[in-house]
C-alpha cells in the first residue's frame, strides 16, 4: 500500500462541540483524524458557557420559584442559599458534562490528541510548539472568545467575563453589566436573583436587540418590575475608573453623561472568532466576523473546512454539532451538503425561558415574503393560572398557506415546546396541522395549539 | 521567543524596531516620533507573538505592516513596498 505523504488524513482545530463531532466521525469512517487542543479537551460549553450556566440559572430559578411558592401555601418566605454550594454544584455538573473528555477518551475512540496553539505554516501543514504535522485536509473548529470591548479605564479595574462571573467566591453587591444581549440577560437575571443590584446597559436601542421586539419589551419590564434592575438602553459606556473598592461607570444615554458606582463590571460584549492561528499562511480568507466560507462551510482553500463558532454566525452547541456533521459529510462526499437552519432551535435560558425557531418578523419583512402572524398569551391557557405563572407567550408566523416560517415560545420549559416547533417547520407542516394535534390539557403546549389555530 | 520558519533565527525585536524606525524616517517623520513608534509597533507585536513557537516571515511582516497602518498608513505602504521603492 502506498504511504501517505501526510501524517493525518484530517487534522481537526479545536475540541469543542464542532471538532469533536467531525473528528469521531472521521474516525469511525476508518480514516486517521488528530485533534489538536490548546485548553480544555471539550472546548468551552462544558467548561465556560453552557453547562455552567445552565447550572446556575437552574439553581437561581430555584431559588425564585421556592420564594414565590408561598402562593401554593408553602412556608417558603424565608427561604436563602449558600453561594459556595451552588459553587460546588455548578463544578459537580461541570465535571459530569466534561469528564468524558479526555485524551484516553479520544484515543479509544481513534482519534490522536495533540495539546497545544496550532499554528498554520502552509495548507498541508500546521505547527504546534516546535512540532510539525501534515494532513490532507484541515477542520478548524476553533471557537471565540469575549470580545473585550475598547473602554477608557478599563484595564485599571477588575472586570468580569462570562468564565470569570461563573467562578465569584459570593455574587456582588452591585455589578454593571455591558452589553444585554443574550449572555448579558442570562447572567443580570441571575445575580439579581441572587440579591446583587444589577444595572443592565446596551447601545442599542432596546435589550436582546436580536430577539423579536416583544421578547425586548416583556424582559425589559419583566427585569425592572420584577428584578429590581436597571435597564439603560441607548446607552454606551465610555469610561471605567477605579474608586476605592468600587468601579465608577461612566456612560452616554440620550447624549446626557451619568455615571453609577458598582462592585463590579460585567463585560457581555458579544464573542470574537479565534482567527490567530496563521491562516494567512495557508491563504484561507477571514476577517473580523470569522473564517470565510462557502454554503459548503468550506474555505478559500480547498482542503481547508470550517465549524462552529469560528465562523461568526449563530453561537450555540447544537449549531456546532450540525456543522461538524455537514463538514465531514462534504469533505469525503460526491454530493456535498448545504447546511439548512432553518429548523435549528435557539433558546436564552431566562425566566421564562425563550425559544426560537426559523425565521424572524424582521427576516421574512426584509426578505419580502408575505406572512400571516398569530400571538397568544400564556394567560390563555390553563397552565398558567395553575401554576401562577401567566408571563410569556407565543407567536407563530406562517406563509400564505399556512406553513411555519417561524415560532417563539417564551414561556417555563419552552426549550421543550420549540421541539415540536422546529420539526414542524423542518419537514413543512402547517399550523392546522398543529392545531388539530391533541395537546394534553394542562400543558404549556396548549399556547402552541392555541396560536397555530388562530393564525 | 517565536522560531521564525524558515529564517534559522528566533524573532529579533531590535531587527524589527530598526526596519520600522527606518521607514518612518524616509516618511519624513521625526527622529523622535519615529522612534516611539518603532517601539510602539514593536511592543504590539511582541504582545501578538507572545503565544506563539513558530511564526513564517510572511505573516510577521503581515501583523506589523496592520499595525504600522493603525498609527500612520503612509509610513506602513512603504515598509510594505521596501523593496520595490528603495
Amino acid at each position: 500500500m502506498k504511504k501517505s505523504k501526510f501524517d493525518y488524513d484530517v487534522i481537526v482545530i479545536g475540541s469543542g462541540a464542532a471538532g469533536i463531532t467531525s473528528a469521531e466521525i472521521i474516525a469511525k469512517s476508518g480514516k486517521s483524524v488528530a485533534i489538536i487542543e490548546q485548553n480544555r479537551l471539550g472546548g468551552s460549553a462544558p467548561y465556560i458557557s453552557d453547562i455552567p450556566t445552565q447550572a446556575l440559572t437552574t439553581a437561581a430559578h430555584s431559588l425564585d420559584s421556592a420564594r414565590q411558592a408561598a402562593e401554593f401555601g408553602l412556608r417558603t418566605q424565608t427561604v436563602g442559599y449558600s453561594y459556595p454550594l451552588i459553587e460546588k454544584w455548578k463544578n459537580l455538573a461541570t465535571r459530569r458534562s466534561g469528564a468524558k473528555f479526555t485524551s484516553d477518551y479520544f484515543n479509544k475512540n481513534g482519534v490522536a490528541v495533540f495539546r497545544g496553539r496550532a499554528h498554520f505554516i502552509s495548507k498541508n501543514e500546521i505547527s504546534i510548539g516546535r512540532r510539525h504535522l501534515t494532513a490532507e485536509k484541515f477542520v478548524i473548529a476553533t471557537g471565540a472568545k469575549p470580545l473585550i470591548p475598547n473602554i477608557a479605564g478599563l484595564n485599571e479595574v477588575d472586570y468580569l467575563t462570562m468564565e470569570t462571573a461563573m467562578n465569584l467566591l459570593k455574587p456582588p453587591k452591585s455589578l454593571f453589566v455591558i452589553g444585554a444581549g443574550e449572555t448579558g440577560c442570562q447572567l443580570a437575571e441571575m445575580f439579581a436573583i441572587f440579591g446583587t443590584k444589577v444595572y443592565l446597559a446596551d447601545a442599542k436601542s432596546r435589550i436582546l436587540p436580536r430577539e423579536d421586539e416583544q421578547v425586548s419589551e416583556l424582559f425589559e419590564e419583566v427585569f425592572l418590575k420584577a428584578r429590581g434592575m436597571e435597564v439603560f438602553s441607548s446607552s454606551r459606556v465610555i469610561g471605567i475608573r477605579k474608586h476605592g473598592a468600587m468601579s465608577i461607570v461612566t456612560y452616554l444615554q440620550n447624549g446626557v453623561e451619568r455615571f453609577i458606582g458598582v462592585d463590579k463590571v460585567l463585560l457581555a460584549t458579544g464573542y470574537a472568532p479565534n482567527t490567530d492561528l496563521g491562516l494567512g499562511n495557508a491563504g484561507v480568507e477571514f476577517d473580523g466576523n470569522g473564517i470565510k466560507v462557502n454554503e459548503f462551510l468550506q474555505t478559500s482553500v480547498k482542503n481547508i473546512w470550517a465549524a462552529g463558532d469560528v465562523l461568526g454566525r449563530f453561537g450555540n452547541v447544537q449549531g456546532a454539532v450540525y456543522e461538524g456533521e455537514i463538514v465531514v459529510a462534504n469533505i469525503f462526499g460526491r454530493n456535498k451538503i448545504v447546511p439548512d437552519y432553518r429548523a435549528m432551535s435557539h433558546v436564552i435560558w431566562l425566566s421564562p425561558e425563550v425559544a426560537s425557531v426559523g425565521a424572524s418578523e424582521i427576516e421574512l419583512t426584509r426578505a419580502n415574503i408575505k406572512f400571516k402572524t398569530s400571538v397568544v398569551q400564556n394567560s390563555a391557557i390553563e397552565r398558567a393560572k395553575t401554576s401562577n405563572f401567566a408571563v410569556g407567550f407565543t407567536k407563530i408566523m406562517t406563509d400564505k398557506d399556512g406553513r411555519i416560517l417561524g415560532a417563539i415560545v417564551v414561556a417555563p420549559h419552552a426549550a421543550e415546546i420549540i421541539g415540536e416547533l422546529a420539526l414542524a417547520i423542518q419537514y413543512g407542516m402547517t399550523a392546522q396541522q398543529i392545531a388539530s394535534t391533541i395537546m394534553p390539557f394542562g400543558s404549556w403546549s396548549e399556547v402552541v395549539r392555541l396560536a397555530c389555530a388562530q393564525v | 521567543m517565536a522560531y521564525v520558519v524558515g529564517s534559522d533565527k528566533d524573532f529579533d525585536k531590535t531587527r524589527l524596531a530598526k526596519a520600522v524606525h527606518r521607514s518612518a524616517v524616509a516618511n519624513s517623520m521625526p527622529t523622535g516620533q519615529a522612534e516611539n513608534f518603532a517601539r510602539y509597533v514593536v511592543e504590539r507585536v511582541e504582545k501578538w507573538i507572545q503565544d506563539k513557537a513558530e511564526i513564517t516571515a510572511s505573516e510577521l511582516r503581515l501583523q506589523t505592516v496592520a499595525t504600522m497602518a493603525e498609527y500612520d498608513s503612509d509610513v506602513a505602504y512603504l515598509y510594505e513596498n521596501e523593496n520595490k521603492i528603495f
